[in-house]
């Protein structure tokens, strides 16, 4: 926590807006025990607690590998491994696309109570949603051992894969903060589009399932936000197309991100 | 040195009258059809003018109430105070670190326990374990709430919610204390306790700022008052005067007053 004495004016909103923007990504401090309390709040009520959250994530993936391995006529062992992987790092994607408009609602106890910054409450929601992926994770690591083991040297791509989508998470949720403070009618749109993109993306089924409409998973940019991670975890290098578009993207959401925030930062008190 | 000195502040604020302001999607349709569909934005959002050139300056040791009728605009200056608004235009300094109680139900997460909640705000601040368990300690003997701490605060009573969103605050360190309008008139002995508290919290000459609609907190609580009409300064000087004036509605300056220092009161700007 930034001892806040000293002079400091208001005068220019976009400066100030930049300033809340270095403090509170130098804040790891608040934002990581904020993420921390986020998720313990998540499984509060419940009786296995963070083991909840691996148990029915375990649960979901198994009876999703059953089922479609039976309709799709495909091995379950390979299939198994594909899924956990997949679904793992599509719950991450479609949990903080859904979240993001509530960031800065559901703070404003904060905002109003103490000087902190207000970009510490994208970050703790971006940390807690990894947080809770890490728990997911779990169960692709124990299909690993229980049903086949995919890891090789290409895995280690998952790192930078990783931490490209994470930095794409960064930005679309610092825009839909923004936005969803202000336009109350963002969140189901987003959850209906959400749910529509998880049955059009390769993830329960394969990119080649669309034989000679290939075309149909590249133009999708969550196709490669998922692979940029995924390939890696199944033991194959991402394509260099995959890297070109997830670090464009990373780099537009971010730079969008900045810019939005630099130019309603000062509205968003009005707004809650 | 503590120091708050605001200079000429603006503020302006929408207030989305109906649902159709908050739509995305309408203003995306009207955007798109360049503004042929859905109706114009005045006709749902209405701005305030709540702020319309405020200068003043406190400094160490002053106690200063706000009085002024509702939507004179003392909530809006508190939150421009605490850093909470950003106004349009003006200049806020701040010297000190600002504690502030604008909302009673706003700083306490009301799924948690009390002690959960007190545990909390002192990791957000960074104390330590021992830091931690002394501040548990003062705002248990502050609030008397005994069990009640071990019990999610969803369950508290608004008195007993007061207490302890007023114990955290008071407790952590802090020039500059700005409260709104929550500490009710009626119960006389958290007012006697409160006082009691305030004035440890502010021994090493610190700046109060509060807002009430009772006289008797204000001339309990202050020294000096600030009166705010529409907006705009129109009367200050010490507690007791400014209250009287404000009682037979005569301000010294109805039109607005352009700079303000109550421990100058004497002085004609």
């Amino acid at each position: 926590m930034e001892n806040l004495s000293g002079t400091y004016k208001i005068m220019g909103g976009t400066a100030l807006a930049l300033r809340d923007l270095s403090r509170g990504v130098r804040d790891i401090h608040a934002w990581s025990l904020l993420a921390w309390d986020d998720v313990v709040a998540r499984y509060r009520r419940t009786l296995l607690g963070p083991l909840w959250i691996t148990l029915s994530h375990g649960i979901f993936v198994g009876a999703l590998a059953i089922a479609f391995s039976v309709i799709f006529g495909q091995e379950l062992a390979s299939y198994f491994v594909y899924l956990a992987a997949g679904i793992t790092i599509w719950l991450l994607i479609s949990n903080t696309l859904m979240d993001g408009p509530h960031i800065f609602v559901r703070a404003r106890g904060l905002l109003f109570s103490y000087d902190l910054p207000a970009s510490i409450h994208v970050l703790r929601t971006v940390l807690s949603h990894i947080i809770s992926f890490a728990h997911h994770m779990l169960i692709y690591v124990a299909a690993l051992f229980l049903v086949a083991n995919v890891v090789n040297i290409n895995t280690l791509w998952a790192i930078p894969g990783f931490a490209v989508l994470v930095l794409a998470i960064i930005g679309w949720s610092t825009i839909l903060a923004i936005l969803g403070a202000r336009y109350r009618d963002l969140m189901p749109a987003i959850a209906a589009a959400t749910q529509m993109m998880f049955l059009l993306t390769p993830i329960f089924w394969e990119r080649a399932n669309l034989q000679q409409h290939d075309w149909f998973a590249l133009v999708n940019p969550l196709y490669h936000l998922i692979e940029v991670v995924r390939r890696p975890l199944l033991g194959q290098a991402p394509e260099p197309l995959t890297w070109a578009v997830t670090i464009a993207i990373a780099v537009v959401l971010n730079c969008t991100a900045v810019a939005l925030f630099a130019w309603k930062r000062r509205h968003l008190s009005y707004w809650l | 040195m503590t120091l708050v000195r605001l200079s000429d502040i603006h503020l302006r604020y929408p207030i989305f009258r109906s649902g159709r302001a908050y739509s995305f999607f309408r203003r995306v349709a009207r955007q798109a059809s360049g503004g042929l569909l859905g109706r114009n934005d005045q006709d749902d959002i209405t701005v305030v003018n709540a702020l319309r050139g405020i200068s003043m300056e406190l400094r160490e040791g002053d106690r200063v109430g706000l009085i002024g009728r509702n939507g004179a605009g003392k909530s809006t200056l508190l939150r421009v105070i605490a850093g909470v608004h950003w106004p349009q235009s003006g200049v806020r300094e701040i010297q000190g670190r600002v504690s502030c109680l604008l909302d009673v139900t706003a700083s306490v997460d009301i799924e948690k326990t009390g002690v959960e909640n007190v545990d909390f705000v002192g990791r957000l601040f960074g104390l330590d374990r021992a830091a931690r368990a002394a501040l548990m300690e003062d705002v248990a003997t502050f609030t008397e709430l005994g069990d009640y701490l071990l019990l999610p605060v969803r369950t508290y009573s608004s008195g007993m919610m007061i207490r302890l969103s007023f114990a955290l605050a008071t407790a952590l360190p802090g020039d500059i204390f700005v409260v709104d309008e929550v500490i009710g008139a009626g119960d006389a002995f958290f007012m006697e306790r409160a006082r009691e508290r305030a004035r440890k919290a502010y021994t090493n000459a610190k700046i109060i700022v509060m807002a009430s609609h009772s006289d008797v907190i204000l001339s309990y609580f202050c020294t000096h008052g600030i009166w705010l009409e529409q907006g705009l300064i129109v009367d200050y000087g010490p507690i007791d005067e400014v209250l009287e004036r404000y009682t037979k509605q005569t301000p010294r300056f109805p039109e607005g007053t352009s700079y303000v220092r109550p421990h100058h009161n004497l002085e004609p700007v």
